[in-house]
């Protein structure tokens, strides 16, 4: 069993649903990490400036460091969360600020597995309970004894730090997850709208279908126009077949009356006139002939597919070659074997057989069949050079609007088949002289592709 | 000329078999394609007429199949659908020409004679051999202007004696394609029938239209006019 395609909303849904999350989380884990990143660079520009401020107190007396009150007032309470060491090359601590007996570090903690050389920065985040800070930076302090390499060390906490990432983070989500819940709802909208025409052509269709309504008037948008016009085109089709056949059937019951009217008369008495059986019995076949064939063209103007003109031709001009053959006829084909008809095939056989037809039984020993493209016809032109057709005739065969069991035997089917087929076709035909001043049958035919 | 019928429908195979049998064709008939295929390769056929709608094999099919098996013979095709993408259909297979249902005898009667014409060359119903003129329409033999009387089986002999000129013919040959199947096949009679023939065309004997070769039958001796 083959499965329902899923439905074109849910298709959309489904992606868009996918592809969101993604999206939004990709985005909030690059904002999250670029504020963090800001955040230690601000950290660490702050340490520097407590470091150079620290620095500025420093002075030495004796070979002994004296640190004096330091700028900030962190450094001289205890549990500020600032704290500062001052070591020397060995790791001997030389001073240490108030704060940070506080601070229960070990000097290796303090100092690091490696600390800081001459003119060498450090910074660094500890994560530990509670997480800190750890600037150093080692320096050569000058004395009149000679210099002196000293490594100072400001330990902050980052529980500040935290608490503010914390708080960048939890607004973060909310407003990511805001703009997903608002995407999707939006998303959900448009889809509601975008689709709506497609529900409508679904509705109108099922209307259609319960004969609520004929065709698909309204208008719909530019990829949807092509499917409702195809549709009605069908449905006109369609229609005009049905009528068709109505009236097919019809105009066969009434033209068969008439023969048999004069049958009923004729075979009245008990002498059987054979010469008139004869004559009613060719004409009532000529009758069904003629409207077999107007029943089976098929009239496919708007949907048929084109149809390569020349294949027809030359099997056409095969068969006349075999049926005519005393005549000798000289056929002379001038058909681009490119070209298209947007005719059915059947149809396209049956107009230019009877044309074809007509020549051949018309002309000397010449006939032509030619075709040629112009800016919106195709011309079908076929020539004779036999005695021509003139005006009066002309008129008469082209005559329209005709009844169709107003045909009378012997004025030849075929040219009325022919016209049938020309006018369901919006085709038009002219008659002409030829090239050789025979009779020329151009028939123009629109829509060509 | 034996002639193979091949229509599926018994009221018209009857009745079109009897009426060329009285225009002269010695007819096999043939309900269907498999028949039809069996009887082609036991017997020289002259000429086809052949229904298109055949139960089982289709009449297009039993003529392409005929055509694979070289039979050459012309085909006339009977077709009741008058659509001339059928026609086409019916003639590209390898028919030669076709009638479409109802018909008229005479005009089956005209093509028939048309293609037998044709077979042999001849593109005109006047067949002309020197003095001696065949009109195959109106079936008319004149010598020098002057119309002979024939029966209609001496003008069967004649003319497909004229059809294969310059060829010998075997008495085998003639009893097959002027008789029907059933018919008395002596060849004395066919030497009585020629025999007739030849006082007819050729009174004073200077024409000799006909010659006996001894032992392998009869040949055609005049060249067509052209």
């Amino acid at each position: 069993m083959r499965r329902q395609p899923r439905s074109l909303t849910y298709r959309l849904l489904l992606a868009s649903l996918v592809t969101l999350p993604i999206y939004l989380a990709a985005t909030g884990w690059f904002l999250h990490r670029s504020f963090t990143a800001s955040q230690m660079a601000a950290a660490q520009e702050r340490l520097r400036v407590q470091f150079y401020g620290l620095l500025d107190t420093f002075e030495f007396d004796a070979g002994a460091l004296h640190v004096g009150r330091a700028s900030d007032p962190r450094l001289n309470q205890l549990n500020s969360g600032l704290y500062a060491y001052v070591h020397d090359q060995d790791g001997e601590l030389l001073w240490q600020s108030f704060s940070s007996y506080s601070l229960p570090l070990t000097t290796a903690a303090v100092l690091g597995e490696e600390p800081a050389g001459t003119g060498e920065e450090l910074f660094e985040q500890q994560s530990g309970k509670p997480p800190l800070l750890r600037f150093q930076y080692g320096l050569l302090w000058e004395t009149t004894g000679g210099d002196l390499p000293l490594v100072v060390t400001l330990v902050e906490s980052a529980a500040a730090l935290a608490a503010e990432g914390r708080a960048f983070r939890g607004q973060l989500w909310f407003l990511l997850g805001g703009a997903a819940l608002l995407l999707t709802l939006a998303q959900a909208l448009i889809l509601h709208w975008g689709l709506r025409p497609l529900r409508r052509l679904a509705d109108d269709v099922t209307e259609l279908e319960q004969g609520q309504r004929a065709m698909l008037s309204r208008s719909y948008p530019a990829e949807l126009q092509p499917l409702a016009s195809n549709l009605n085109q069908l449905l006109e089709r369609e229609r005009r077949q049905r009528e068709r056949y109505r009236h097919t059937l019809a105009d066969l019951a009434h033209s068969l009356k008439t023969p048999l009217a004069v049958l009923q008369q004729g075979t009245a008495g008990d002498v059987v006139d054979n010469a008139l059986l004869r004559e009613q019995v060719s004409r009532m076949d000529q009758l069904i002939n003629y409207q077999l064939q107007r029943a089976v063209a098929s009239h496919s103007r708007q949907l048929g597919t084109a149809t390569p003109l020349r294949p027809v031709v030359d099997k056409l001009i095969a068969t006349f070659g075999k049926v005519y053959y005393d005549k000798r006829i000289q056929m002379t084909v001038e058909v681009a074997p490119a070209l298209r008809c947007r005719a059915d095939e059947a149809d396209l056989f049956e107009l230019l057989g009877n044309l074809l037809d007509n020549a051949c039984k018309a002309c000397d020993h010449r006939v032509a069949v030619g075709a040629t493209l112009t800016d919106s016809w195709l011309l079908l032109i076929i020539d004779d050079d036999g005695p021509g057709i003139d005006e009066q005739q002309r008129d008469r065969l082209l005559g329209r609007g005709e009844r169709a069991d107003s045909y009378e035997p012997g004025q030849g089917i075929g040219l009325a088949v022919v016209m049938d087929i020309i006018d369901s076709y919006g085709a038009e035909l002219d008659i002409g002289l030829s090239r050789w001043h025979g009779a020329r049958f151009t028939v123009r035919w629109p829509g060509l592709t | 000329m034996r002639l193979l019928l091949v229509e599926d429908e018994a009221a018209l195979r009857t009745q079109l078999g009897d009426q060329l049998e009285r225009h002269g064709y010695a007819v096999d008939r043939a309900a269907d394609g498999r028949e039809a295929l069996y009887l082609a390769q036991e017997y020289d056929y002259d000429l086809a007429v052949i229904d298109l709608g055949l139960p089982g094999m289709d009449g297009i099919t039993l003529i392409r199949t005929l055509r694979e098996q070289q039979r050459r013979f012309p085909i006339l095709v009977l077709t009741a659908r008058a659509r001339w993408q059928d026609k086409v259909a019916g003639l590209e297979a390898g028919g030669d020409d076709y009638v479409v249902k109802p018909f008229q005898l005479e005009e089956v009667l005209a093509r028939l004679n048309a293609l037998l014409r044709r077979s042999s060359g001849f593109a005109s119903p006047l067949l002309e051999f020197g003095p001696l003129r065949i009109d195959t329409a109106a079936q008319e033999v004149q010598v020098e202007g002057a119309a002979i009387e024939l029966t209609a089986f001496e003008y069967k002999a004649l003319l497909f004696l004229a059809h294969r000129h310059g060829q010998v013919v075997s008495k085998t040959d003639l009893t097959e394609h002027l008789y029907d199947q059933d018919f008395d096949r002596d060849s004395n009679v066919i030497e009585v029938f020629i025999g007739r023939l030849r006082k007819k065309l050729d009174p004073g004997q200077t024409l000799k239209p006909i010659t006996t070769i001894r032992g392998r039958g009869y040949r055609f001796e005049l060249e067509p006019s052209v």
